[in-house]
């Protein structure tokens, strides 16, 4: 019998994946996902077996749970469950909630840019950014609808 | 749909095309014009298809068979008004299927033919001696035709306060926002078409406490909707209109005229979904000149979706009419068709 985290992700997309994004990673991507048991216990299971899922793609994602309220969590100021960050040493993006849905595209995008240092904005866009100097603290807040 | 905040303020709904939403990073506001800069040769096309709902991506696959050069450019997201379709059951083919699973069957089918640049808008569009040239936030295109496949945009409910708590309970998409409200919440649908019966069947489905609110004492959604509205047993406020829209963060309540007695009612709402009908997105017709209907939609002549223009087609709800995603897709393939009849008949 399959395993769970080897339901999430049906085999032909799993390879479509490989083929598409994961074969083009560069530099490993720290992914670490941090629950806390009794907080959205079901968005804290498929959380962790779509992570788990992902990693398996690729050796350059390297994965990490943790609980909230152990020391990590502190370090990197997580209170909420599930919650997913991605390469939090180099960049400031996480989800809060579990990245299901249209959020699995998002999500694969997050690593594939963490990985190559590339974004996908237009060199106009980068400029005009450049000469930003405050720190913007962006959030999105999408339905799963 | 998503709401973007930035260091704290709301700075929009919505996917935003990037230059505006760079805008909104660096002023911490809703940008409504963003700046375009564009150096590059322009591209040549033999059609460039403006609008990716059902109608400019059918055109899309139909005038790539036949052997055009063509691309769609799409401001937002593929899909148009279907993609915020909760629910299709009369597309053939389909019993049942939403909107967002139908627009992506037809999106991966149409990006087979052609490219589908999404968040591309049009900012000038005008007849040169041997092309037409529309420049977008990305390129500037020189194109031999064009199909206007702009669509249509929900109408503003005119009352005060619809604006102001726009994303703070007040939605034009009830499958974009609807889960919000989907514990028990107390909304209102205004509208009494097909979008505002399928919106509050959709919201008392998810589990919302719904309300709808027509101006009339008749709805003008089709028969299978009124009764599927009927047996769900959702309460229809008659001859009703919503006067003003109240709250301080979110809408926490909507003043309502009874317009047979002129009496006014309060009534605590959680959230307001508005269906008042459509107005047709001309603003590049225009621009190029195109001859509108006496409602505002384009010209067109239905058995060939030729524009008062040569070589400018329209197709879909921009063309007024019924406004069915069957229509669309029949209009967006006649509309590729006579381009490559006329595209051929001028190269002669």
């Amino acid at each position: 019998m399959a395993e769970r985290s080897d339901e999430m992700i049906p085999d032909d997309v799993k390879q479509s994946l490989r083929d598409t994004f994961f074969n083009t990673l560069e530099s490993d991507v720290a992914i670490e996902v941090y629950t806390m048991a009794g907080m959205n216990d079901q968005y804290n299971e498929a959380t962790s077996a779509l992570i788990r899922s992902l990693a398996g793609l690729s050796d350059k994602i390297k994965v990490s749970f943790h609980t909230i309220g152990d020391a990590q969590s502190v370090k990197r100021n997580v209170t909420r469950s599930p919650s997913v960050l991605i390469a939090p040493d180099k960049y400031g993006m996480r989800y809060t909630g579990s990245p299901l849905g249209e959020e699995g595209r998002s999500l694969i995008v997050g690593m594939l840019m963490a990985s190559t240092g590339k974004s996908a904005l237009t060199e106009p866009s980068l400029k005009r950014l450049a000469t930003l100097q405050e720190k913007r603290h962006i959030q999105v807040y999408i339905s799963p609808t | 749909m998503p709401q973007t905040t930035i260091n704290g303020t709301f700075t929009g709904a919505g996917l935003q095309p990037e230059p505006w939403f760079i805008e909104s990073i660096l002023t911490l506001k809703e940008p409504t014009t963003a700046s375009t800069q564009f150096t590059g040769e322009p591209i040549k096309k033999d059609l460039v298809i403006i609008g990716g709902g059902p109608a400019g991506l059918t055109a899309a696959i139909y005038a790539t068979r036949a052997g055009l050069d063509c691309i769609v450019i799409e401001k937002m997201n593929p899909g148009g008004q279907v993609a915020i379709t909760p629910v299709v059951e009369n597309y053939p083919g389909f019993m049942r299927i939403g909107g967002k699973s139908l627009v992506d069957l037809i999106t991966q089918q149409a990006v087979q033919y052609a490219e589908v640049h999404v968040g591309e808008y049009v900012t000038e569009a005008k007849k040169e001696p041997d092309r037409y040239y529309l420049k977008t936030n990305h390129a500037i295109y020189r194109t031999r035709g064009i199909v206007i496949a702009t669509g249509v945009e929900p109408r503003a409910l005119e009352a005060p306060g619809a604006q102001k708590f726009y994303g703070r309970g007040v939605s034009y998409c009830a499958t974009c926002d609807g889960y919000f409200f989907k514990d028990g919440k107390r909304v209102i649908v205004v509208g009494g078409g097909n979008t505002a019966v399928t919106d509050a069947l959709y919201l008392h489905n998810i589990g919302a406490k719904v309300t709808l609110v027509h101006w009339k004492d008749v709805l003008r959604a089709e028969d299978r909707l009124k009764e599927s509205l009927k047996q769900s047993g959702i309460p229809v406020l008659w001859n009703s209109e919503v006067r003003e829209i109240h709250g301080d963060k979110q809408v926490h309540s909507v003043k309502i005229e009874d317009k047979k007695t002129g009496q006014m009612t309060g009534m605590p709402v959680d959230g307001v979904f508005i269906a008042v009908g459509y107005v047709p997105s001309v603003e590049i017709a225009k621009q190029l000149g195109a001859e509108l209907n006496a409602e505002g939609y384009v010209k067109v002549d239905l058995t060939t979706m030729r524009t008062s223009l040569p070589l400018v087609y329209a197709a879909g709800d921009i063309t007024g009419g019924m406004k069915q995603i069957v229509v669309a897709v029949a209009q967006g393939s006649m509309a590729a068709m006579t381009a490559f009849e006329d595209l051929q008949e001028k190269a002669k």
